[in-house]
């Protein structure tokens, strides 16, 4: 891999970590997923204090290695693989788990290191949101995060949605302009569901309040027995007393039908600051077939089973994480930075320093687990850099298996065809 | 990056367009420009004319003229991907096509335009020289025909003149089946090749009677495999025999190493690619 990106940190340490659990396991002639099992925090262990000083938040991972086991069927896997020896195909079975760290917390943590610092601000790791109900009961929503790709768009109006009892199309999603939008650190390591989605959930969480009394004092009822949902405000158990949303909300810019304290406008900021950093984990499993003839690798199937804690939304979620394991084949396979005698760089170009396309790749399988996290009041955890931390080592893994037999018992990254066939060569050249 | 500047014209008509190369020295032709337009950028290659020819009508056939079939200039690599006809009489080129780049490139570039810009790995001019192709160069001044194994000079380097545009390509009916196999830079058919065949052959009585053989990706040019050939026909076609007339590969051959492999690892590919091609070739025949 030619520097950090997406990840940064935690697939090198997932890589290596992997490889030695897998080395340890193939020296005491062990099931690597028990192995694995074996050395888990268990979920009763929770929160679990690290060796470094940080605390884990929360991990059920045999149940999700578990869940993947049952997807993939290993023995029937290991079956396959022995019939198709017999014809002289060799398939590769390799199993990987991970953990990793994201969604960085609590602020104090980084004084005086990180973000503003050096421009002479206050060190801050918060995220923040407004959420504003318009006159027309339309909601905006400007965050603080700054997504280029991930969604946020999508992901923040449902959570203001859900909270305020109002279509999703009824929000729009601002960001990016630094006139306009609150104070926030950034979209990076997998932090904005975590950090800048209780943030929008807090401050939908006050307009609704604020809404609530109003709509109480339409109503004559208790601000504390008001009910949103469907684009109405409602009395707990007698439904059809109910004001509309719209009203509601014109009601909040007419000072006039407010109730006695209440100053009209329907907005707030919040800012959230989590107590914890959050802890992701999963597992994943690759089939690939290895031509001894080319050293080509072909990727039969991927199976992955990760845990993200509550899921806003599931498409955003998966689509996460198969960019991710695209991108981590792509530091399996193929990426590097190669140069000359002279230190000219040799793979300055896409069309040299390879990354993998739709093609490369097979569908992926894919399940996931539900464990939340104490850590925020949403129980989400990150998914940004998952697919990325978890993929690479479960390559070399198949990888490897597939070599076994032919004497090869160790290979590093990137798995180019010629690389594969050489450490075949070499393998040979030790027997004889 | 951005190309240098350059002049452009798009003519209505074959003799427009030749008129315009032959008037201006330093012009190039443009057909799909998924070759030119990179190399332009990159500025490897800087013409001071670009004379685009997309716009000529009756360039982008692909017919059938009885004893041999013909390539229009403007015929797209998915079109011969999945043309009936050349799949009937030059699989080896449908295959080349199908693997060439990605959907996008198939979909904007040409075959002709494969086998001017003479790439060292590309997949198609390979299987032009197994198929036993023959390039029809028009200029201002008329036509003239160059076969197949006369047409690839060098690395990026053709024998087309510099004021003329390679018209069709044309291939024999008949005379055997044949297949195309490669490794891609990418793994499996994926990207340039690495090392890449061709193969056409000839069966009568039990033995081979007529074999081409060519490779790509390995060396300065795609070539003809002679010593293959040599050994192939007058052979059994059986798994031993295409498996020693394939050790002869390279025999000829200047193998370069490149960032995909290493001299040795290349020569071993050649060797496995022209096995695969032959034993696909024969598989397709039966």
């Amino acid at each position: 891999v030619t520097d950090a990106y997406r990840g940064a940190g935690r697939p090198e340490a997932a890589y290596y970590l992997e490889r030695a659990v897998d080395a340890l396991a193939a020296k005491l002639e062990m099931d690597p997923a028990e192995l694995r099992k074996l050395n888990y925090v268990k979920p009763e262990q929770f929160p679990f204090p690290t060796a470094v000083g940080m605390v884990m938040d929360s991990g059920q991972y045999e149940a999700t290695l578990d869940r993947l086991l049952e997807m993939a069927d290993i023995p029937g896997l290991r079956e396959e693989q022995e019939r198709a020896l017999q014809q002289g195909r060799h398939l590769g079975i390799g199993l990987t788990t991970y953990v990793e760290n994201c969604g960085l917390a609590p602020s104090a943590m980084f004084e005086g290191g990180f973000s503003w610092a050096g421009l002479g601000l206050p060190s801050a790791f918060n995220e923040s949101a407004v959420v504003r109900a318009n006159p027309d009961g339309s909601v905006t929503v400007v965050t603080g995060t700054g997504p280029t790709g991930q969604g946020h768009e999508t992901t923040w109006a449902q959570i203001a949605a859900d909270t305020l009892g109002v279509s999703f199309d009824k929000v729009e999603v601002r960001h990016g302009d630094t006139n306009d939008s609150p104070m926030g650190i950034g979209t990076f390591g997998s932090r904005s569901a975590a950090v800048g989605g209780p943030a929008v959930a807090r401050a939908s969480g006050r307009v609704q309040e604020k809404a609530a009394k109003i709509a109480a004092h339409l109503l004559e009822a208790a601000a504390e027995d008001m009910r949103f949902e469907d684009g109405k405000v409602f009395v707990a158990g007698s439904p059809e007393q109910s004001v509309s949303w719209e009203d509601v909300v014109a009601a909040a810019y007419q000072q006039y039908r407010l109730p006695e304290g209440v100053e009209a406008g329907l907005e707030d900021i919040a800012f959230f600051d989590p107590t914890n950093a959050t802890w992701p984990y999963g597992a994943h499993l690759a089939v690939v077939e290895v031509d001894p003839e080319t050293g080509n690798v072909d990727i039969l199937r991927y199976l992955a089973v990760d845990d993200c804690g509550v899921v806003i939304n599931p498409m955003i979620v998966e689509g996460q994480i198969q960019g991710g394991i695209v991108q981590g084949i792509g530091q399996a396979m193929f990426e590097e930075a190669v140069y000359d005698e002279q230190g000219s760089l040799l793979t300055a170009s896409l069309a040299d320093y390879l990354l993998p396309t739709a093609s490369d790749v097979p569908s992926f399988e894919m399940d996931r687990t539900v464990t939340p996290t104490d850590s925020n009041p949403l129980g989400i955890k990150g998914i940004g850099e998952a697919g990325t931390i978890g993929s690479a080592q479960t390559i070399v893994a198949a990888v490897l298996d597939a070599l076994r037999p032919m004497g090869v018992t160790t290979i590093d990254m990137p798995l180019r065809p010629k690389k594969v066939w050489q450490a075949i060569q070499d393998a040979k050249g030790g027997e004889g | 990056m951005f190309p240098r500047s350059f002049e452009y014209v798009a003519p209505a008509s074959l003799d427009e367009a030749l008129a315009a190369l032959a008037d201006q020295p330093g012009a190039k032709v443009l057909a799909g420009g998924m070759s030119l337009i990179p190399l332009m950028k990159l500025r490897l290659f800087s013409p001071e004319t670009v004379v685009d020819i997309g716009r000529i009508p009756g360039l982008d056939q692909i017919e059938d003229r009885g004893d041999h079939i013909a390539i229009g200039a403007l015929v797209r690599h998915h079109q011969v991907a999945e043309s009936a006809l050349l799949a009937e009489h030059a699989r080896a080129l449908c295959q080349a096509a199908s693997w060439t780049g990605d959907v996008q490139v198939r979909n904007r570039g040409t075959m002709c335009g494969s086998m001017a810009h003479a790439d060292v790995a590309a997949d198609q001019p390979a299987a032009a020289l197994a198929l036993g192709a023959t390039m029809v160069a028009r200029s201002a001044g008329g036509t003239r025909e160059i076969a197949a194994g006369d047409f690839f000079v060098d690395a990026l380097t053709s024998a087309l003149q510099p004021d003329e545009i390679l018209v069709e390509v044309k291939l024999p009916k008949g005379g055997g089946s044949s297949a195309y196999d490669k490794l891609g830079r990418r793994g499996g058919h994926s990207d340039y090749a690495v090392a890449g065949a061709a193969a056409k052959v000839a069966r009568s009585n039990g033995s081979i009677s007529d074999a081409a053989v060519a490779l790509t990706g390995v060396g300065t040019k795609p070539s003809l495999a002679a010593g293959v050939m040599e050994a192939l026909v007058g052979s059994d076609g059986s798994a031993e025999a295409v498996a020693a007339a394939a050790e002869r590969a390279t025999e000829g051959v200047t193998v370069l190493e490149d960032l995909y492999g290493s001299v040795e690892y290349k020569s071993h590919l050649a060797k496995v690619f022209v096995k695969r091609a032959i034993l696909g070739a024969l598989a397709a025949a039966s």
